[in-house]
């Protein structure tokens, strides 16, 4: 017979067991040998070591199936004097959000409530240690992440330290017709000016780009070659611009749709508030299955320096570059047609920004 | 101690059981001690040794002396008995449950959920050089609270000449209209995708060529329109025009709901009322009024919260002391697999062999309580069920990779405050169980329709922070999550490998 002892498991399994008195319903019968010879037992918790750069890391692995409906007043890391230039903003902390929330309610405000919930399987916390110039093995960072995340996530989102790309998507004709009502053009005086023509040329095209956190003005994702902090904005970047799958019109959109350091692109805002971001979607909303529509590589972490923390997305080995402070990831992951964004919104919600989806039942639709 | 007489005897109900512990201390010593079964995510097996394991009190320099430890006292001892009815106001009528409590103190410094507030206002670690001033905390709350009214006011005397139930009355008739035009996107987008898929499966299956005319790139057609020879080219050609009368129809939609969201009354669009109402509702509570008052929500409980930041300065400003805590720690090596990743010559990440790395670890908390803690169990039909709220405090949390170091290299987080409540008996008991497969099961009902209101009244809040965050000498400054319930939970354990 074989037999392995886990002994966190095999605690928590006692406690559990021996507090179930009411719970047993069924009758209790002795296992032969051939059947407990089957039992290897289970691993509740597993580490991992591994080392990169000069950093080791010690990650703890909880395996778990997580689905949660949690509403949180304030998320604030990071909360202390920051001055560098690539500072971009004069928030507090590096990450902000009031009335955050995971998961979503259909219905809030009637009986037909229901829980929407957000999915989270296998959470872990990772340790990142260094030895310094005097051969002292110091620690210099702390993280946890998930394996997998699914569902809406909400909040005032006043300030965000980090990854956070995401795909704008729309029609060309969403974004001609946004461009008419800010510059006050209708549909003749529109064929006399140059960024709503080239829209108008472009019909109902469906245009779209990859947008990050930005520094609100000019769509920098970096100062001095040094990645930004802060950042209140989230956008086209600066020198990148929209695309489509027209092959006669991809040509065009770099010179009609790009963010040439202005935050517009064919005179649109090209550099949205994150503060209109109040609800995303992370993960595929198309995929309900968690293994296939699942954001992966989803993390939070506090370092002392750029720590690259493994990107546990990442099928070809890479690595997350991170800076000192709070920083949070929700970068994507695969490549091409296979591309999961941690969210996708449409043009329309970036122009006019995404409504907070509600996240408590009743006349509250946050901060319950 | 004294004994009792009989009519002394006749007042006791045997109702539980109170203890403590005065004057004690822990250390491993020269004892060795092994945890082992525990694997990599690979199977890989990997032991810890621990090398030393302490509890003793608080002052004892991380075990190095000998400090007596107290933990409870004759009049805040640790309790466990059955409860019911007015000793456990949340439990269901008629329930009754076994009951564990920590030490409760009602004085300001000792309860930890006052202390452990004024703790994380305050930033740094009382009594240390540059913190001995205990009114920091209060500046801290009070430059807060005036920012959450700044806002509230700005947004009352926006809406001052609307009236708020009016405001709301007009965004719940816009939002009708969004909701409709929400849905019309939801089918357009699924229409969308259907003729993607359609216009995916028609390519394939269109031939290389038709007459005189090649295939052509993926969305477009062949030049041959209507009247080409092949039914599959045909068929693809129609399936690229129904894509883009679907594209056409979403876009016509997306418009259409932002135009909704724009709906302008009072000078200001739906998106920004709604933004504002809802602000307004989380910062003073519902608007029951035109004018209305901010009573609940929180701005008040910031104002509480200054309430018990307030007292706990006040108390330690005039000489007031706590009761002191436990210091506990360990200190183990981890033997473990350790895969080694490395840049190659041509700049790409490769993984490398996997060894067995020794790593030293080691965690200390220094002025460790747990005052006003508390544990409700009982059974039902459902099972094992329960409430708990757990009330941590820790001067210092210390973190380490490093034997022969200071706290310069380590990981440093003062302040600690664990508020952590999971369950409320009567509407939200935190249900236990095993399941057949061995696996653990832990559930918090969802928050309905039916109970939602004393839901959000009733099912506590918790709250983690650290004051100050120090990791290998760089303070990284406070750390927070304020306000968090958990409205619906659902876990299971699965094993791992997967």
């Amino acid at each position: 017979m074989r037999s392995t002892c886990h002994p966190l498991k095999s605690l928590l399994t006692l406690l559990c067991g021996s507090l179930f008195v009411c719970a047993a319903q069924a009758e209790l019968k002795p296992m032969a040998d051939s059947e407990l010879a089957e039992i290897t037992g289970q691993a509740l918790v597993t580490l991992d070591g591994l080392t990169y750069g000069g950093f080791e890391y010690t990650r703890v692995n909880l395996g778990a199936e997580i689905d949660l409906l949690t509403n949180i007043d304030e998320l604030r890391l990071g909360n202390y004097s920051r001055s560098q230039p690539n500072t971009v903003s004069d928030q507090p902390a590096d990450i902000l959000i009031n009335n955050f929330a995971l998961g979503r309610v259909d219905n809030a405000n009637s009986s037909n409530a229901s829980v929407v919930p957000f999915q989270v399987r296998d959470p872990y916390l990772e340790f990142a240690f260094k030895v310094n110039g005097q051969g002292i093995r110091e620690v210099a960072g702390i993280r946890v992440g998930f394996g997998r995340a699914r569902g809406d996530l909400s909040g005032d989102i006043h300030s965000l330290t980090g990854n956070m790309q995401g795909l704008v998507t729309g029609s060309a004709s969403t974004a001609r017709e946004y461009y008419m009502q800010q510059n006050n053009l209708n549909g003749f005086t529109c064929i006399f000016n140059f960024d709503c023509l080239a829209l108008s040329l472009a019909g109902n095209s469906e245009i779209f780009s990859e947008i990050q956190l930005v520094k609100n003005g000019t769509g920098d994702t970096a100062v001095n070659g040094q990645p930004i902090n802060r950042a209140t904005h989230i956008g086209v970047p600066n020198g990148a611009s929209f695309h489509t799958d027209n092959a006669a019109l991809e040509p065009l959109l770099p010179a009609i749709a790009s963010n040439n350091g202005d935050c517009t692109a064919s005179g649109l805002p090209a550099c949205f508030p994150l503060l209109n971001y109040k609800s995303i979607f992370v993960g595929d909303p198309t995929q309900a299955d968690l293994s296939i529509g699942g954001a992966q590589g989803v993390f939070f972490s506090l370092q002392n320096q750029n720590v690259p923390w493994q990107d546990l997305a990442s099928t070809t080995n890479q690595f997350v570059a991170t800076q000192s402070g709070a920083f949070a990831n929700f970068a994507k992951s695969g490549e091409g047609a296979n591309t999961i964004y941690p969210f996708i919104v449409s043009l329309y919600e970036a122009l006019n920004g995404a409504a907070r989806v509600p996240t408590c039942i009743g006349d509250v639709a946050k901060g319950c | 101690m004294e004994a009792l007489d009989d009519r002394e005897l006749g007042e006791v109900s045997g109702a539980g059981v109170g203890f403590f512990l005065d004057d004690f201390f822990y250390d491993q010593g020269s004892a060795s001690a092994q945890v082992s079964g525990l694997k990599d995510s690979q199977g890989n097996a990997l032991t810890i040794d621990l090398e030393r394991a302490y509890i003793k009190g608080d002052g004892s320099q991380r075990g190095a002396l000998d400090t007596p430890a107290q933990v409870g006292t004759p009049l805040h001892p640790f309790t466990l008995k059955v409860v019911s009815g007015a000793a456990a106001p949340t439990l269901p009528s008629g329930t009754q449950a076994l009951q564990l409590t920590t030490p409760t103190w009602d004085d300001p410094l000792n309860d930890t959920h006052q202390y452990g507030l004024w703790s994380f206002y305050q930033g740094c670690l009382y009594g240390e050089a540059g913190c001995t001033d205990p009114t920091l905390a209060q500046g801290a709350i009070d430059t807060e609270l005036g920012g959450l009214e700044t806002t509230r006011d700005a947004l009352l005397a926006r809406y001052q000449s609307v009236g708020f139930l009016t405001l709301k009355s007009g965004i719940d008739q816009d939002m009708l209209v969004v909701e409709q035009r929400r849905a019309q996107v939801a089918t357009e987008t699924a229409d969308v995708q259907g003729a993607y898929g359609t216009m995916e499966t028609r390519y394939a299956a269109a031939p290389a060529w038709d007459g005189l005319y090649r295939k052509p790139a993926f969305g477009e057609k062949y030049g041959c329109g209507n009247v080409c020879l092949t039914s599959a080219a045909r068929a693809y050609n129609t399936s690229v025009d129904s894509y883009q009368t679907q594209l056409d129809e979403l876009a016509a939609a997306q418009k259409a709901l932002g135009e909704a969201w724009s709906a302008e009354r009072d000078g200001y669009s739906l998106n920004q009322r709604a933004t504002d109402y809802d602000e307004f509702s989380s910062l003073c509570g519902v608007p029951t009024a035109e004018s209305p008052t901010c009573v609940v929500g929180r701005i008040q409980k910031t104002k509480d919260n200054r309430t018990s930041v307030v007292l706990v300065a006040t108390t330690l400003q005039n000489g007031g002391t706590r009761f002191k805590g436990l210091d506990v720690g360990v200190e183990a090596t981890f033997s473990l697999p350790s895969t080694a990743y490395s840049v190659d010559g041509n700049g790409n990440i490769i993984k490398g062999a996997t060894t067995t790395r020794s790593d030293f670890f080691s965690i200390n908390l220094e002025g460790f309580t747990l005052n006003g803690a508390y544990l409700h169990l009982w059974g039902d039909s459902a099972g094992l069920q329960g409430e708990a709220s757990l009330q941590m405090y820790a001067d210092k949390l210390v973190i380490g990779g490093c034997r022969n170091c200071t706290d310069a290299n380590r990981a440093v987080a003062k302040n600690l405050y664990f508020d952590i409540n999971l369950g409320q008996a009567s509407l939200q008991p935190l249900s236990f169980s095993v399941l057949s497969d061995g696996e653990l099961r832990l559930s918090l009902p969802s928050v309905t329709w039916s109970n939602h209101q004393a839901f959000y009244q009733q099912v506590p809040k918790s709250n983690i922070s650290i004051g100050n965050l120090n990791l290998g000498g760089v303070d990284l400054g406070s750390q927070v999550v304020r306000g968090m319930r958990v409205d619906y939970l659902e876990m299971r354990t699965v094993n791992l490998p997967r």
